[in-house]
């Protein structure tokens, strides 16, 4: 997706001088994403980018873990593990589309408004939450997945979508979209029950 | 296999005509005469174009329309299989299976054709073999849908599932066992598709051309605004309305006013020239 060389940062000590794009692209425990976000703009130069995954908190909020840094811009990291080749959803000051262009050229992407879930996320983890209730109601994955495939031309069935995206993942997007939009996005019981520890970091 | 087919809309009228193509006798019912004529003339239609395009020997037409029934004395036939398929009216469909389990043998199978209305209600009408009565839950356009959802209600016999399946599979359709749980699972599933989009618009966060772009990288053949327009903004919104209804106004369900002011002013997508977007009916 660009031609430029790339560094994996997990907790180690920061990388070389000189980089020009940072990806934070942690879900949860928010504590280890802010942890990690300032670590970033800590390391950050003047000319820095740093593109920080916005699913489970406000672009907004990021902003403010890092002292107002002025060139974060949010993402949905969900959209670009659906699909190669695209950024996907953009959260920020678009003045830096860009400088994004010339790190990936050619990518699709949609500048939209800050939101928690942003916009794929969203609506994927509704659908995946859905189908984990009749999961744990007695229908198996394999009839849930047949079943959206055949009767609604979705591209994978939900519970395929779930392994792809991770259920940890799914989880702490809907937890976060819960906290912000009400119960309705509940994570259903199964999948806290599926996750464990997952799900006791995030103190449920 | 005899199977009676009640109701000559889209949905019966599909039906009808692949139980045809599968070499199933069909008798076509329909309370309003006309709604039968036109069933007719578009099954042939549809037929005819099997024909020409390669996929049913021309011999065969008069064969699978000898097998063709239509009018309103179904009740001296002797079916195996009854589908219902009128429109989703709850006591509509109670009153013609109250009729169907009177009149026919314990051993005709009797299934409905809802999107939406529990089996155990409808089953609620036989009143002598309740036992008897299922779902089969078709998908538009029938022809072209591979998916049929078995539904069991709360009193229905196991061996409906086997008998169904065996029904379906001569269809060249999918059969999956879906729970009696309002939308059933495609609708209910599919909810969130349409709903949480609608929520996004209303809050700003997309418009409609973006949200509709982003689903569609993600691999969805339609966003979910395109895909309202096609499949009929209204149909779409009645489906949401009797699932929120049905689980008694469970929130993640709820329809959202956008959908309903389009279908208030006849907005109703595709067909109608208007729904989300505007289409050019020249």
């Amino acid at each position: 997706m660009t031609p430029w060389p790339v560094e994996v940062w997990d907790d180690g000590p920061p990388p070389r001088k000189g980089v020009s794009l940072f990806v934070e692209g942690t879900l949860g425990p928010l504590h280890h994403k802010r942890e990690r976000l300032r670590r970033m703009a800590a390391a950050a130069g003047p000319d820095t980018l740093i593109l920080t995954a916005t699913v489970t908190e406000l672009l907004a909020t990021q902003r403010q873990w890092v002292n107002d840094f002025p060139r974060l811009l949010g993402f949905d990291p969900l959209l670009v593990i659906s699909k190669s080749g695209t950024l996907g959803t953009l959260v920020g000051d678009a003045r830096f589309d860009r400088d994004l262009e010339k790190t990936f050229p050619g990518a699709s992407r949609e500048w939209v408004g800050d939101a928690v879930g942003l916009v794929f996320a969203r609506i994927m983890v509704s659908i995946i939450n859905e189908a984990v209730a009749f999961s744990a109601a007695g229908t198996s994955a394999e009839h849930i997945d047949q079943g959206v495939m055949l009767g609604l031309n979705h591209p994978r069935g939900p519970m395929a979508w779930g392994d792809l995206l991770g259920w940890d993942q799914v989880f702490y997007t809907l937890s976060a979209l819960s906290r912000e939009y009400g119960p309705r996005f509940l994570p259903h019981p199964a999948l806290r029950r599926q996750l464990g520890w997952a799900a006791d970091a995030l103190g449920h | 296999m005899r199977i009676l087919v009640m109701g000559a809309g889209t949905m019966g009228r599909g039906i009808a005509e692949v139980c045809l193509l599968a070499g199933h006798q069909v008798f076509l019912t329909d309370a309003n005469p006309p709604m039968l004529d036109r069933a007719q003339t578009l099954i042939r239609q549809h037929i005819s174009r099997e024909i020409e395009r390669g996929r049913l020997p021309v011999d065969r037409q008069e064969l699978v329309w000898a097998q063709f029934q239509r009018g309103d004395d179904w009740r001296h036939w002797s079916p195996d299989w009854v589908i219902e398929a009128v429109p989703e009216d709850a006591d509509l469909k109670a009153a013609i299976f109250r009729e169907l389990d009177d009149i026919f043998p314990e051993s005709v199978w009797l299934a409905s054709n809802t999107s939406s209305i529990a089996i155990s209600r409808i089953q609620a009408a036989a009143r002598r073999y309740p036992e008897r009565v299922g779902g089969l839950h078709f998908f538009n356009p029938v022809p072209r849908m591979r998916l049929v959802e078995v539904i069991l209600g709360i009193d229905t016999r196991e061996e409906y599932g086997d008998k169904a399946r065996e029904l379906v599979n001569t269809l060249g359709k999918t059969a999956i066992k879906a729970p009696d749980r309002p939308g059933f699972l495609v609708n209910r599933i599919a909810r969130p598709y349409y709903l949480e989009a609608l929520r996004l618009v209303d809050q700003g966060v997309v418009d409609i051309e973006q949200c509709d772009r982003i689903l569609e990288w993600a691999g969805f053949p339609l966003g979910p605004f395109r895909l309202m327009d096609l499949v009929g903004v209204d149909v779409n919104f009645a489906v949401t309305r009797s699932v929120y209804e049905a689980t008694f106004h469970d929130e993640r369900y709820r329809p959202h006013p956008l959908q309903e002011s389009l279908v208030i002013r006849g907005h109703l997508g595709q067909k109608s020239g208007r729904g989300f977007y505007r289409y050019d009916r020249a």
